[in-house]
């Protein structure tokens, strides 16, 4: 009964939520068109028509060949290394900030001791370190690597440690009365407990990568994403420069859309419990 | 090396050994303007396959006393015996369900895996832990939940599977902590008789607590009732009704409504004592 009930109202708000995203697309195809006509008019080399930049996104990131799936050798020599920095970066903050947020939620000392340290270290704009990582690391991958993984390093470690810290003490206390092993409890009480919590940390932490990423490429760089759009910049070609910014929002939205489908999928529980008592109904 | 001393057979029933003893249990919780006294002093015994319920009003100490005789608190005073060993912790062979039930089940485990837990690492083959979940969630009637999450269910169901989950250990006693508070009239009476009858089954000794006089003589071979916090015991009540009961003939004999009579002043005289007695803040 209660499943079908879910199924349906599942079932009803996706429908919804195409709906609505229909509606957005409709409002996205207006402004463009206004651009486009604006942009005639205007005549502005800044802000070329839409039409121009989507020829020169085309050009730039999709005349390759079909075994290479249509990316270009561009996309290659610019986009991989930047992607490879960005996983590299979120990947070893997601490892450190996790692990870390864990021992010290698990262990209270540890906790009150790193707690002055961790809020110290977010309250540091990360883009103020630029120079720093640059003096140490030079103008090498390692550098947009480290920028990357300290900026991401706190969200996912603050939400990390609230999640562990805020599991509900009805939940530890019943898991202690079945005196599970260590190992046990890890894996079915405590991780799944804070992973909330985690997601959330994750999913702040991509949006401040994916910045991180093109602002320490605009800076330093010998490839890249950041690096491509200086150099379309000096060499006064806009549609490429705004190509590689939409190139950017796609990836935005890549990534935002992946998050969305693992929370549809590990977090499915914790979307249908939220909403205490008013169940059933 | 001494010769192995083999163990005399458990004592059952009639020896004197009970099953469990409290023994001038106190606890008091520690807190800024220094220790509040939740438990006083509380004395009693539960012998091998009683059904006994403990009494008390509102806050006088129920949960405190039943995680300290649970071992998930440690006790300030006195001493908790099971089986003539004193107890230092949470044990297998005890298992307890929780006044929360909605919040000491574990919302990102099927109802399957919620009751498995407890029997997860213990050396038991798969499909013994497999016919055990399902043998106990027959017991309670949800054999066709298994697979279903605990957010998907009822709150009477949801107290199913919480009974279900202790019942999966064959536990020799089942601590229940006011239960069926949360559940409607309808629901609790034919929870209360799912209870008895799964007792009769098994043949668990019962602790049940609660602050239902009705519900407490109905269940019980015995009522311990409690004063008002902090508590002491009152009375020590034996039930004579016949076994087994019916929610309608039962509770219109003349013994059930003397029982119940007699309880019902006994806390209400607990509560005029202490209100007179009681310090004025
Ligand atoms: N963790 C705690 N820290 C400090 N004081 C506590 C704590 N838990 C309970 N108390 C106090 O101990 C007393 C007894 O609380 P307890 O929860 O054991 O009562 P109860 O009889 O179970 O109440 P209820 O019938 O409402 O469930 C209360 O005065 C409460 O304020
Ligand atoms: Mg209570």
């Amino acid at each position: 009964m209660s499943d079908h009930g879910a199924k349906r109202s599942s079932l009803a708000a996706s429908a919804q939520a195409m709906g609505r995203g229909v509606q957005s697309l409709w409002l996205l195809a207006a402004l463009l068109v206004v651009w486009e006509i604006a942009a005639r008019l205007a005549g502005s080399l800044f802000v070329p028509p839409v039409s121009q930049i989507f020829v020169a996104f085309v050009d730039t990131w999709l005349s390759g060949s079909p075994s290479s799936l249509f990316l270009s050798d561009q996309f290659r020599v610019d986009v991989l290394p930047s992607l490879a920095r960005l996983g590299l970066g979120y990947g070893a903050a997601a490892a450190i900030g996790i692990s870390a947020g864990i021992l010290i939620g698990v262990w209270r000392p540890a906790g009150a001791f790193f707690n002055p340290l961790i809020r110290l270290g977010m309250s540091v704009p990360v883009t103020a370190l630029l120079p720093i990582a640059i003096v140490l690391f030079g103008i090498t991958s390692g550098m947009n690597v480290f920028l990357i993984a300290l900026g991401c390093l706190w969200p996912i470690l603050i939400n990390t440690y609230d999640g562990v810290r805020g599991l509900d003490r009805t939940v530890v206390t019943a898991a202690r009365s079945m005196r599970l092993t260590r190992r046990r409890y890890f894996l079915q009480v405590l991780l799944p407990g804070a992973s909330p919590a985690i997601f959330v940390g994750m999913r702040i932490s991509i949006g401040i990568a994916l910045v991180l990423m093109v602002i320490s490429e605009l800076y330093a760089a010998t490839a890249g994403l950041g690096f491509y759009i200086v150099s379309q910049q000096r060499l006064f070609r806009f549609p490429e420069l705004w190509a590689a910014i939409v190139l950017l929002a796609l990836l935005g939205i890549l990534f935002n859309a992946i998050f969305a489908v693992v929370e549809r999928v590990l977090l499915r529980w914790h979307r249908n419990v939220r909403p205490e008592g008013a169940e059933g109904h | 090396m001494n010769p192995v001393t083999i163990q005399p057979h458990q004592p059952g029933p009639g020896t004197d050994t009970p099953m469990l003893a409290v023994q001038e249990l106190g606890k008091s919780y520690p807190s800024r303007k220094g220790d509040v006294l939740a438990v006083r002093s509380i004395d009693f015994a539960v012998h091998a396959g009683q059904f006994v319920s403990v009494v008390g009003p509102s806050g006088c100490g129920k949960t405190t006393l039943m995680m300290c005789i649970a071992g998930l608190l440690p006790i300030t005073t006195g001493n908790v015996m099971f089986r003539g060993e004193r107890m230092s912790g949470p044990r297998d062979g005890v298992a307890v369900v929780f006044q929360d039930y909605s919040r000491s089940l574990f919302p990102w485990l099927t109802v399957e895996k919620n009751v498995a837990l407890p029997l997860r690492d213990r050396g038991l083959p798969r499909t013994e832990i497999r016919d055990r979940v399902r043998e106990s969630l027959e017991m309670v009637g949800l054999a066709h939940a298994a697979a279903l999450h605990p957010w998907q269910l009822s709150g009477g169901m949801q107290q199913r599977v919480a009974i279900a989950r202790g019942l999966a250990v064959r536990p020799e006693m089942l601590i229940m902590d006011e239960p069926f508070a949360s559940v409607d009239a309808q629901t609790r009476a034919s929870l209360e008789d799912l209870l008895l009858k799964v007792w009769a089954e098994t043949g668990t000794t019962v602790l049940f607590v609660t602050h239902d006089i009705d519900e407490a003589v109905y269940l019980s071979d015995r009522v311990v009732v409690l004063s008002q916090g902090p508590s002491v015991v009152v009375e020590d009540l034996p039930v004579e009704l016949d076994r087994p009961r019916d929610q309608i003939a039962t509770k219109q004999t003349a013994l059930f409504g003397e029982l119940r009579e007699n309880v019902y002043s006994l806390v209400m005289a607990s509560q005029r004592r202490t209100s007179l007695s009681g310090d004025p803040h």
